[in-house]
């Protein structure tokens, strides 16, 4: 049996169900070059406001993958941690830039049977917006959530 | 032009020991307070061994365990990384990773689109990783998309 440490069961999800947002606070370049050293990913597009002038963003723009590290916490306290996750993807679609408010958002779009007995999966339409409405990354994730148990 | 003769060759092999500091590290800067990610007592009374990876715990793998990065890059012909976006990330999860796990990643370019874009010609560039863990199974894959700008946008 699958280990997925969730109290989120198949049952308890239906399409069309509307998951609870999650809004952080404007990003900043300090939290750019915190991020550059969690993840390793030292592009100075990120860190370097004249390297990001010179490439044309003007001035330093968030990593990507900080981005979707939103998503991931957003997609993690909806599942009440990361196993039940089989997919996630995401496709980033505009430049996050400093002062940026990022909310995280998401609603079911599918719910359908397991290979494996005593499991569901369920697939969910994600996003990623600044406060104006523009969409920096959107994506799904299909998460493997257990059956309750049949009582009857 | 990124050099096309390495589509399907491994660019780089490569192990990670997947150390408490960095799970906690990567949660602390995504702003993901949840205590499974900072504190073992915490993440074993909720039924895991040890601290569990975040969602995106690849990202970690890929630069952090891939010291080669932007060499990669120079054999692949890529000479400004600040041309450089990511268009696309994808993760299939096939087994947990938790804390003092060692992980071993592969990665390969599996190919590259040449597209005309709004700032002029652009290259999207797949790549795969394909991580192990110590025990020799499967715990993740990640697909991404980079999109090589010729030029500086105006």
């Amino acid at each position: 049996m699958t280990e997925t440490q969730t109290k989120l069961h198949f049952e308890d999800v239906q399409v069309g169900d509307i998951l609870p947002t999650l809004t952080k606070p404007p990003v900043s370049h300090n939290l750019f070059v915190r991020y550059s050293g969690a993840s390793g990913d030292f592009n100075p597009l990120h860190t370097d406001p004249a390297v990001g002038l010179a490439g044309g963003t003007g001035g330093v723009i968030a990593h990507g993958m900080l981005i979707m590290g939103f998503l991931g916490h957003f997609v993690s306290d909806y599942l009440g941690g990361p196993l039940p996750l089989s997919r996630f993807g995401v496709r980033f679609q505009s430049m996050t830039r400093i002062g940026d408010v990022i909310t995280c958002s998401g609603t079911v779009t599918k719910k359908y049977e397991a290979d494996e007995a005593g499991f569901g999966l369920i697939e969910v339409a994600i996003a990623a917006t600044d406060a104006t409405g523009d969409k920096k990354a959107s994506g799904s994730f299909v998460a493997k959530l257990p059956k309750r148990a049949d009582l009857t | 032009m990124v050099n096309r003769d390495m589509i399907g060759k491994p660019l780089s092999t490569f192990t990670f020991e997947v150390d408490r500091s960095k799970i906690r590290e990567l949660a602390q800067a995504v702003g993901d307070s949840n205590p499974i990610y900072q504190d073992v007592a915490a993440a074993q009374a909720a039924g895991y061994p040890d601290l569990p990876a975040p969602p995106t715990f690849g990202t970690v793998l890929s630069f952090w365990g891939n010291r080669r990065g932007f060499i990669t890059f120079r054999e692949l012909n890529i000479t400004q990384p600040n041309l450089v976006l990511h268009g696309e990330e994808e993760y299939t999860y096939l087994a947990p990773i938790y804390a003092g796990d060692v992980i071993t990643g592969t990665l390969t370019m599996t190919g590259v689109d040449e597209k005309l874009g709004r700032t002029g010609s652009m290259e999207f560039i797949t790549f795969e990783f394909d991580y192990t863990n110590q025990n020799g199974a499967a715990v993740l894959k990640t697909r991404q998309t980079a999109v090589i700008r010729q030029e500086v946008a105006k």
